[in-house]
């Protein structure tokens, strides 16, 4: 498997595929997953009451994939350095206070950041531009999120194409923080070919949004599609909090890999996690793409 | 609430609706009733006002404010319509002339005291900047020098000049209009240049990219605000979006949905083509039109039938991004990456081809080139977006552009 396959489907090792023709149902030419296969890893968020659920194993979860179920390997709450990419919409509505609390917001949580952690700064009006790229520098990250944008429209979806892609280009675990305080209004891409992109990519998605702004299908399907969530604050003095709050789950989020089996190699495969026994809040992608 | 009341409401709300268009005939009637008021009471009338009319216009220099164009700038519509009795008196000959020469003061007026919010002149109906998000989505803006000059163009005796020159000042101020997304004096100026020339198939080009442009994501979410309020209640001032009012007519008079606007808009460039095959520019937009309504077969045969030859640069950049997304959405990775790659080399610095570029190569599995085409353009925090992305004003901007067409105006005004 390709290194870019490692970023893009969070398939930890490399992969055979091995065509095995002996499986009932199956046509001669079709690859499945058999003996030598990808490590499959997932994600996975499980709060209970509005707290991370700790303690739990690889017994713990049930792992369906494509409807099969699987043997987990490996479940623990991560040590895996978390390297972040802030996708932060700087349009017309968002200057003065606004811009000066969506700016305190970002300051907050690069200041959080473990020596370990890195992050990136995108910011959007209709132009996106990759403020700056991922590094641990506390001091060039912060002058990165000063730096205004020129336009007043908003790009939300090819903002996130660009963040979906810049946080798919390192290893680690990658998370997307995007804030948008209105509707696309100036977007290149379709928000369709960007939700394919959210499928390929490796990045967990979360949404920052004004509460006043109502429902966005764009951000809920984002958020669904890369096993993140959406948050709404009631003003942009909530949004230091929130930033916060998603730097703080990931970094409680369960790892869990294992070795598909039984399951065709192509295509795209349908996961789902569960923890039996518990009223548990699950939170994972819904599957991914092999190739 | 009943069934009774909802439709008492609804009712209420519609004539709130058109009262506001009717506060704009009100407005231009009172102005034509105050003509005789005006003549009995200022200085400026009769021969006066015509002499001075016709000492501006025949001293005017094209492109500029002089000294007798600031001075007219401030007329009111019924000084202004109080040169037609001794304008009719002129002959046929002198007549084409003043107003084809008119037209140019006239339009200069009103291009040269407008800023970004709007006319800087005291006669304007009113000025209103249509915002969302922060964003200036259109204009509600008027002058009465737009309203005189359709009218003078009735005044042109001769039926051949009438179109003659109706068609270059509708098609040169057309696109100034659409330019700056003045929606509501646009919408007059092309009933009136229909009322002229018939089907021309520049105005109905220019007619179905206002139609665009209220099918596209700034105008329905202004649109979605605007019913939003007239479903709370009739519609004041206050509940307006921030920017928007004035005593100014409500254009569209309802608010089309993206299906109706793409409708009209693909019915506009059709017709458009049906009389001139050659028109590039309208066949590309229905290509994108078509595309955007899911319809990439047929976006597809539009842009096979695309007229062949170097087309000007805005077109063929234009052209480009719509092959690219066509072929992308037929599944033709490589055409589609043919296509984006060409744009890039019209624009250099347009971020368009390059998000293209960057989706593409994303899904067929190379996320380091993907990355590479977005920091292509990372860099030049100092350029103002809008001089390298014709993408974001594609509702906007024509080709020729309207800058090119004043100045064609203006020259044959000067000859």
């Amino acid at each position: 498997m390709t290194r870019n396959c490692l970023a893009v489907f969070g398939v930890l090792f490399a992969m055979t595929i091995a065509a095995d023709s002996a499986l009932a149902g199956r046509r001669p030419q079709e690859p499945i997953f058999a003996s030598r296969v990808d490590t499959v890893r997932v994600d996975v968020s499980v709060r209970q009451g509005g707290r991370t659920v700790e303690g739990l194993a690889a017994a713990d979860f049930e792992v369906l994939d494509n409807g099969v179920r699987q043997q987990v390997d490996f479940a623990a709450l991560d040590q895996m350095p978390v390297n972040v990419v802030l996708a932060l919409d700087m349009s017309g509505s968002v200057k003065g206070d606004r811009l000066a609390q969506l700016q305190e917001a970002g300051a907050r949580l690069v200041d959080m950041l473990g020596p370990a952690e890195r992050a990136a700064v995108v910011a959007f009006t209709e132009l996106v531009a990759i403020r700056s790229a991922f590094t641990a520098d506390k001091t060039t990250l912060l002058s990165a999120l000063q730096q205004p944008v020129e336009g007043t429209d908003t790009a939300l979806t090819d903002a996130t194409h660009a963040a979906l892609v810049l946080g798919g280009s390192r290893t680690g675990r990658p998370l997307v923080i995007v804030f948008s305080d209105g509707a696309d209004t100036a977007s290149f891409l379709s928000s369709e070919l960007v939700l394919d992109t959210a499928r390929r990519a490796g990045p967990v998605a979360y949404a920052v949004a004004s509460v006043r702004d109502g429902p966005n299908d764009f951000l809920d399907n984002l958020v669904r599609l890369t096993g993140g969530r959406r948050l709404e604050v009631s003003s942009f003095e909530r949004l230091s909090d929130a930033f916060a709050e998603i730097l703080s789950e990931s970094r409680e989020r369960y790892l869990l890999s294992y070795t598909p089996m039984g399951v065709p190699a192509g295509g795209w495969h349908e996961v789902l996690v569960r923890v039996p026994g518990r009223r548990a809040e699950v939170r994972a992608r819904p599957g991914y793409l092999a190739p | 609430m009943s069934s009774d009341q909802t439709q008492a409401r609804r009712l209420v709300h519609r004539v709130v609706r058109y009262t506001a268009v009717a506060t704009l005939a009100a407005i231009l009637a009172s102005r034509m009733a105050a003509a005789p008021i005006a003549r009995q009471s200022q200085p400026r009338e009769g021969a006066r006002t015509f002499q001075s009319w016709v000492n501006a216009v025949t001293t005017h220099v094209p492109g500029e404010l002089d000294e007798l164009a600031t001075a007219i700038a401030p007329w009111s519509f019924a000084e202004l319509v109080a040169v037609f009795p001794e304008l009719r008196n002129r002959s046929w000959t002198d007549r084409s002339q003043l107003i084809e020469r008119g037209l140019v003061l006239h339009a200069d007026i009103a291009i040269l005291n407008r800023n970004a919010s709007g006319y800087n002149l005291p006669a304007g109906v009113g000025n209103a900047t249509l915002l969302d998000d922060g964003s200036a989505v259109g204009q509600m803006a008027s002058t009465v020098h737009w309203d005189f000059a359709r009218r003078l163009i009735n005044e042109i005796p001769e039926r051949l000049d009438r179109v003659r020159i109706g068609r270059s000042f509708y098609r040169a101020s057309g696109a100034v209009l659409q330019q700056w997304g003045e929606y509501p004096e646009l919408t007059l100026h092309l009933a009136a240049g229909r009322k002229v020339l018939g089907d021309d198939p520049v105005l109905l080009l220019y007619e179905g990219t206002m139609r665009q442009a209220y099918a596209g994501p700034r105008m329905q979410r202004f649109f979605d605000e605007r019913r939003r309020a007239e479903e709370k209640g009739p519609v004041t001032m206050r509940s307006l979006p921030p920017g928007a009012g004035g005593t100014i007519p409500e254009l569209p008079p309802s608010f089309p949905s993206i299906r109706e606007s793409r409708s009209q808009a693909e019915r506009l460039f059709r017709r458009a083509l049906s009389i001139d095959p050659t028109l590039s520019e309208a066949r590309i937009r229905l290509a994108h039109l078509l595309g955007d309504g899911g319809r990439h077969m047929d976006a597809a045969t539009e842009l096979r039938r695309l007229t062949t030859g170097q087309l000007p640069r805005f077109l063929d950049y234009y052209a480009s991004l719509v092959t690219a997304r066509t072929s992308r959405a037929r599944g033709q990775l490589d055409a589609a990456r043919a296509a984006f790659e060409h744009a890039a080399t019209v624009y250099p610095n347009a971020p368009a081809p390059r998000l293209g570029l960057s989706e593409l190569t994303m899904a067929q599995g190379k996320p380091a080139e993907s990355l590479a085409q977005l920091v292509s353009f990372r860099t030049d925090p100092q350029d103002a977006p809008s001089a390298t992305e014709p993408w974001w004003w594609i509702d906007r901007v024509h080709e020729p552009s309207a800058d090119a067409l004043m100045s064609d105006l203006r020259q044959a005004a000067a000859r």
